[in-house]
Formats: structure tokens, C-alpha cells, sequence
């Protein structure tokens, strides 16, 4: 038994691991450098660098499995950590390479807690509006609000990752307390449009008041995907169920809320991009872009807001490598435009409890690699000494 | 080796219980404070999602004698027609856009080779025939017309400077050999956001004739109506004296009934209805409180059920929708019931309106 365990932390703290799971994250940083060219960035993240395991296939014909980054690197810091405890014996000669192992460990749990706990989303601010919200970049909801013409009122949101596998043969029921109804997802579409049901080709839906949602060729970015879902409000006291289809619209084509009425009051159900509070309100004041000489490239932008943080205002400008910081929030500048309502900015939002831990885990590594050089040098200026001696 | 028929049995529990969800109603956990707002009005898929935009004027026939006529959307306008130009049409405050319609005996030489004509416009080569005839569809003049929508650098008849970042909207509409093309280009932007405006104003496309007939029923009680546009007449059947079929699709029929007396009354009649769609009676306030529109000189409640219809022979038809009125009259009651497929009769529910708002006695 105990042989077994040793040539298990020999095998996880050998070199050759090291080296082969080096070799695997080339292969796969190439091989998704190459898809992102033909399929968006959010899908080559999902298939090469969040996965365990995926398939590669080989002239599209011969399948090749594959480990996915997300195990190799769970194995390489497995790797790293019983390396570093079991492999480099711990003598004061070499404690800067375990700092720098420990740092490198800790840099690897620092990308981990980031991947899990980090939140991306963008906002939109046009001069002199205010927002304490933002919109996520992939995924979507069913946000249900009753009617209030003032005050505030409780939104209730079902995610999207709640109802993905809904089928009318298997719908997802929804309840609250606060809902006089029961709302069941019985489709979810990925990208789609609402139709007339006569002239559908690609019906992914049940039909609702002559219109069905109809599939749509996926886009190559997932930022462009419009999502459908065809649900049903149900009254639990009667039974009865009112259909409807919901659909995120675009931009371009914005796509009114659902509408029902229960108990005397009117809801609203919206399909729409996850929506995030922020601990505090931005109004944009001035937005400004600079432009490469005699191109209409944008070279820099710049954004004015002020930050409305309970009763402190504070006049914030946003520049490139100068976001704004609160917290574990980071607003950067995305983009200036202009619509029908006058210049507006997009900021970028990330949301990030590790954010600082990266700059931490290089200061560790930076320390060790410090210690072990200084040790090196003094020993070798040490034999210099001794030589002349 | 001993440890296998553990491990087996230990992965078969957690397989076992990862798939053994109860099904049941998950409570919703996410919520959060916002302001409140007061909430529109409910509103039918049609106009959520912008295929019926707020019409503002119905276009009559012209001095140049054009047989169709149609709906403009609002902040759309009409231009004076050109060659080759039936209808010319502009958005307000979007002057990036050019949209017309042209009708062209004999098919204009075929819907695909104007299909095509439109692609290379493009830039684009032309269809095969697989790819046109999977073009999606929308119903204008009671067929499919198929619609093309291409993004990329328009060049037009070629005489003008190509234009990158433009988007090509058409639809390719026929009635017999006549062909109707109807088709919006501009900035992507600009199209985009007029897209379902314009898909609205090609389904209003109809043959601009009157658009009402008055007809004399053929039954007993003597009642005259209008015959709402594409809803034709159905075989004689007994107790009935008349039944109509909009578009002539049988699965959906109108009828107009009249009884002695008062046939037990709207109340009863009413909940009949109710009940022959799987729904429970409702009482007499809440029939009451049903919304109203004027027929044979009364303001009567107009009923709308969805669900599975049984009919007086028993039959069980799944997703259906009855809308229906009774008029008691003193003398007699007449009750007027239209079902059908709930994606039909709510798409004729105007049409069912107006029809009952043109009933009247024989003169």
C-alpha cells in the first residue's frame, strides 16, 4: 500500500507530468487559437479551456479525445503542490524555489477562483442618465414584475440555466409566494425569432397566437444569440393557462413584455440578458473619443461620470488603463456612439472578488525567484572570495 | 478486486440520485428591489413582436389605377410613384432608406430570377433552387410570399457608387401571374429597425377592391352581413343559416344560430360555450363585466375560451379557440360562434368583430 501511494506522488510530482501537461496546453492553446478564427470566443472558451475532457476531430472525420485546460491545470497545480512538498526537500537552501512554487500554485487558484466568482456585463450611459445596473454578456433570465406606478417593487428572476432543458413533454414549473400563478417553461430556444406559424421553416416551438419561434443558424459570437422560451402562466385555483412566447429582441428589434393579469393586477414577464445591480449609480456627464490622425479609428476614449455612492458623489474620468474601481467592481471605458438619444459610453463591467489575487501570487513568485538569486549570488561571490583567498 | 461490486454499487446510488429530481414546481429564489413602473397593457404576440405596428392609413387605389392597396406603419409616407414604382414609400427621419413596390405581369419573369436579380444587386450569386425554396415566408395575399434579407456592400441598378454596410429586405408576393415585389434597402441599422414595419405593410397588401360585400344570408331568420375580406361561404347546414370559413379553411367555421325565445339566455348560452371548451361557468358579473361590442342594435358581451373544443358531436379538438356573441332580441335570440385553431381565430378576430357589427335584418 505504501508503495503505491509513493509511486502515486511520484507520478504526480514528476517532471515528465509537468512536461506533458505543458505540451497539452500548447496543443490546445493553438488548436483553439485556430477555431476562434471560425466560431466565437465565448465558444471556443467553453469547448477547449472550461471543459474536463472534449472530442478533436481529426480531418472531421477521425475522432481524438482530449483533456480539456481546465483538468490540466487542476493537474498541474496538483502537480506543482506535491512537487513542492514531496519532490524539493525543504532546506533553507532552497526555500526561494518553494516560494516560487507556492506562488505559482497560488497564481493557478487565483485563475480558478476567478473563473468561478468573476461576473462580466456591460453598461450603457448616455449624458445625464443615471444606472445602478448592467447587462451580462452570455446569459439570460425571466425577469416577473408586477404593475406599481411608484416606489419600489420586488422583481423576481428565474435564470436561464434553470429552464435550458425544458420541452413541452417536460416543461420547468416556476412558483413564488409572491406570484398569484405558476409560470412553466415548456421551450428554450438558443438563437431564434418569433414567425408566422404558416411560413415557419424551423419551428422550435409550440404555436401561440399565429406565431412560433423559429430557429435560427447560431451566430458565430454568443454575444449576438437572441433567446426564446415558450411559457405558459398557469392559475393553480382554476387551472387555466395562458401561453405565450417570449423573446429577447435585438436592439433593433425591441420585443414587448408579456403581459397577464391575476387577482386584479397586471405582470410582466421579459426574457431577457441577466441583469446585475451595483453597489452604487453612475450618470454619465461626458463622453469623448480621440481618433488616429486622419482615420475615424478610434485611438482613445474618455468618459465622465460622477459616482453616486449613498450620499457621496465623487466626479470620476475614465481613460484607458485608468478604470473606475469600487470594490470588486472594475468599469472600463468600451465604447463611445451616438444614437437617436445623443452620445452614449459603454462601460465594461467586471465583477472580480480575486482581482488582486494575480498581483499577489506574482509578488510571492517574484520572491522566491529573488531569494533563490540572491542566495546563488552570495554563494557564488561566497566561492569568489574563498578562490582569492 | 473485492472493492469493485462496492464502487459499482456507489457510483449507481449517486446515478441514481442525480436523476432522481421530483419534477415539481421549483421555487423561484432570485429576485431583487427596483422601481416600480407602471405596466402596459397587455398586448398579442403580433404587436410584441412588431409585426403589427400601429397602422395609420389604408391606402386607396390611385390615379395610375394600381389594383392593390395597403396599410402604411406609422412615421411612414407615400411618395409619388414612378416608373416601375406602383407603390414608393418613405420613413421619417430615416432618409437612408429606399423602399417600393413593383407589380409586374407575368410574374416580372419569375420569382426566382427577381430573387436573384435582388442578390446580385448584393454582390450575391444567384439561388439554387433548394436555397429559394427554403427561403422563409410570410403570408401576403393569402400565400406564402418568400423573403430575402442580405447584408453586405449594395451596388443597386449598377449605376450608382457601391454602398458597403447596407442591408437588402424583399419580399416576393404573387397573386396568380401577377407579381408583387415589395423591397427596403439602407444602412443595416436603419432597415433593421424598420424590418418588421415593413414586413407589417407586405401582409397588409390586398387587392384593392371593396372591402366588404354585402350578402344576403340564406337562412330563415333573414339577417344581411358583410362578408369579411378572404372568408367564403360554407355548405348549407340544417339549424344554421349560414357558415362561413375565413380563407376556406374548414377547421375554422363561423355560424350565425337563431333561437325561439330567448334560448335560455346569454348567461346560459354563454357557459354552454364555456363548457364545450373543458372551461367551468362563469357567473352572470363576471359575463357582465366581459367586454362589449354593438350587434343588431345591442351592446352584448363578446366571450373568448381557449382549450380543447367539444363539439355537438363529441369530438375533442386540442388548442382551440372560441369567440362568440348572443343577441337576445325578444322573439327570438340569435347567437353567432366562431371556432377554429387558436392561431386562426385570433388572427381573424377582427374580421369575426366586424362581421357581427355588420349584422342586420333583411330588408
Amino acid at each position: 500500500m505504501k508503495n503505491l501511494l509513493d509511486r502515486t506522488i511520484a507520478v504526480f510530482a514528476s517532471n515528465a507530468l509537468a512536461v506533458v501537461l505543458l505540451l497539452f496546453l500548447l496543443l490546445l492553446t493553438f488548436l483553439g487559437t485556430i477555431e476562434q478564427a471560425d466560431r466565437g470566443l465565448y465558444e471556443v472558451q467553453k469547448k477547449y479551456f472550461e471543459s474536463i475532457f472534449l472530442v478533436e476531430w481529426l480531418f472531421d472525420t477521425v475522432p481524438v479525445p482530449l483533456p480539456g485546460v481546465y483538468l490540466l491545470l487542476v493537474l498541474l497545480g496538483v502537480n506543482l503542490l506535491v512537487g513542492g512538498v514531496f519532490k524539493v526537500r525543504f532546506t533553507t537552501a532552497k526555500i526561494g524555489i518553494f516560494v516560487a512554487h507556492l506562488g505559482v500554485v497560488f497564481l493557478l487558484l487565483a485563475g480558478f477562483l476567478t473563473y468561478r466568482l468573476s461576473e462580466r456585463g456591460y453598461l450603457m450611459l448616455h449624458e445625464g442618465e443615471t444606472a445602478a445596473e448592467y447587462t451580462g454578456e452570455y446569459d439570460f433570465e425571466i425577469a416577473i414584475r408586477p404593475d406599481a406606478p411608484g416606489g419600489e417593487v420586488r422583481e423576481l428572476l428565474i435564470p436561464e440555466k434553470s429552464f435550458r432543458k425544458a420541452t413541452e413533454d417536460e416543461p420547468r414549473a416556476f412558483v413564488s409566494g409572491e406570484l398569484p400563478f405558476r409560470v412553466e417553461v415548456l421551450a428554450w430556444v438558443r438563437h431564434c425569432r418569433p414567425w408566422p406559424v404558416q411560413s415557419a421553416r424551423r419551428p422550435a416551438s409550440g404555436a401561440v397566437e399565429g406565431f412560433v419561434l423559429e430557429r435560427l443558424p447560431d451566430p458565430k459570437e454568443a454575444e449576438a444569440e437572441l433567446r426564446g422560451a415558450h411559457v405558459a402562466v398557469v392559475d393553480p385555483a382554476s387551472g387555466r393557462r395562458t401561453e405565450a412566447l417570449l423573446w429577447c429582441g435585438a436592439p433593433e428589434l425591441p420585443a414587448g413584455p408579456f403581459i397577464t393579469e391575476a387577482e386584479g393586477r397586471r405582470y410582466s414577464l421579459e426574457l431577457r440578458k441577466e441583469r446585475r445591480s451595483l453597489p452604487f449609480a453612475l450618470r454619465g456627464e461626458k463622453s469623448e473619443t480621440e481618433y488616429h490622425p486622419r482615420t475615424r479609428m478610434p485611438s482613445a476614449f474618455t468618459t465622465e461620470v460622477t459616482k453616486i455612492d449613498g450620499e457621496v458623489t465623487q466626479r470620476v474620468r475614465i481613460v484607458m488603463n485608468e478604470p473606475l474601481r469600487h470594490g470588486d467592481f472594475t468599469l472600463y471605458n468600451s465604447q463611445v456612439a451616438r444614437d437617436g438619444q445623443g452620445d452614449y459610453t459603454v462601460l465594461a463591467v467586471v465583477r472580480n472578488p480575486a482581482d488582486q489575487l494575480p498581483l499577489y501570487a506574482t509578488i510571492v513568485i517574484s520572491l522566491g525567484l529573488l531569494i533563490q538569486f540572491v542566495r546563488r549570488l552570495a554563494k557564488y561571490i561566497g566561492g569568489l572570495a574563498g578562490r582569492k583567498a | 478486486m473485492r472493492a469493485i461490486p462496492t464502487v459499482v454499487a456507489v457510483l449507481g446510488l449517486l446515478l441514481l440520485a442525480a436523476s432522481c429530481g421530483d419534477g415539481g414546481p421549483v421555487p423561484i429564489s432570485g429576485s431583487r428591489l427596483v422601481p416600480g413602473r407602471p405596466l402596459p397593457a397587455p398586448a398579442g404576440s403580433a404587436e410584441r413582436f412588431g409585426f403589427a405596428p400601429a397602422m395609420e392609413a389604408a391606402h386607396a387605389p390611385g390615379g395610375s389605377g394600381t389594383p392593390y392597396a395597403w396599410n402604411l406603419p406609422r412615421g411612414w409616407k407615400s411618395l409619388p410613384e414612378k416608373e416601375f414604382r406602383q407603390g414608393n414609400f418613405a420613413v421619417e427621419g430615416r432618409p437612408g432608406l429606399d423602399c417600393f413596390l413593383s407589380v409586374l405581369p407575368n410574374l416580372g419573369g419569375g420569382m426566382k430570377a427577381n430573387a436573384d436579380r435582388w442578390r446580385s444587386q448584393m454582390g450575391l450569386s444567384a439561388l439554387g433552387d433548394a436555397e429559394f425554396a427554403a427561403l422563409p415566408a410570410i403570408p401576403v395575399l393569402g400565400v406564402p410570399a418568400p423573403v430575402l434579407e442580405i447584408d453586405g456592400t449594395y451596388a443597386g441598378m449598377g449605376r450608382e457608387e457601391p454602398r458597403p454596410g447596407y442591408r437588402l429586405v424583399g419580399v416576393l408576393a404573387r397573386d396568380g401571374e401577377t407579381g408583387l415585389f415589395l423591397k427596403l434597402t439602407g444602412p443595416a441599422a436603419e432597415v433593421l429597425a424598420e424590418q418588421a414595419a415593413f414586413l407589417a405593410l407586405a401582409g397588409s397588401l390586398r387587392r384593392a377592391k371593396a372591402p366588404a360585400v354585402p350578402v344576403e344570408a340564406a337562412g330563415s331568420g333573414g339577417f344581411a352581413y358583410d362578408m369579411p375580406e378572404g372568408w367564403v361561404k360554407g355548405r348549407d347546414r340544417p339549424m344554421r343559416e349560414v357558415t362561413l370559413h375565413p380563407g376556406g379553411d374548414e377547421s375554422a367555421e363561423c355560424f350565425i344560430f337563431v333561437l325561439a325565445g330567448s334560448g335560455g339566455g346569454t348567461v346560459a348560452n354563454l357557459n354552454r360555450w364555456r363548457n364545450q371548451m373543458g372551461q367551468g361557468d362563469l357567473p352572470a358579473e363576471e359575463i357582465d363585466a366581459l367586454p362589449k361590442v354593438e350587434v343588431l342594435g345591442r351592446s352584448v358581451p363578446v366571450i373568448e375560451v381557449g382549450g380543447s373544443y367539444t363539439d355537438m358531436a363529441g369530438t375533442s379538438r386540442d388548442g382551440y379557440l372560441l369567440l362568440g356573441v348572443v343577441v337576445e332580441l325578444g322573439s327570438s335570440t340569435v347567437t353567432v360562434k366562431f371556432t377554429g385553431p387558436e392561431g386562426v381565430v385570433r388572427g381573424e378576430r377582427g374580421n369575426f368583430l366586424a362581421f357581427c357589427a355588420s349584422l342586420r335584418p333583411r330588408r
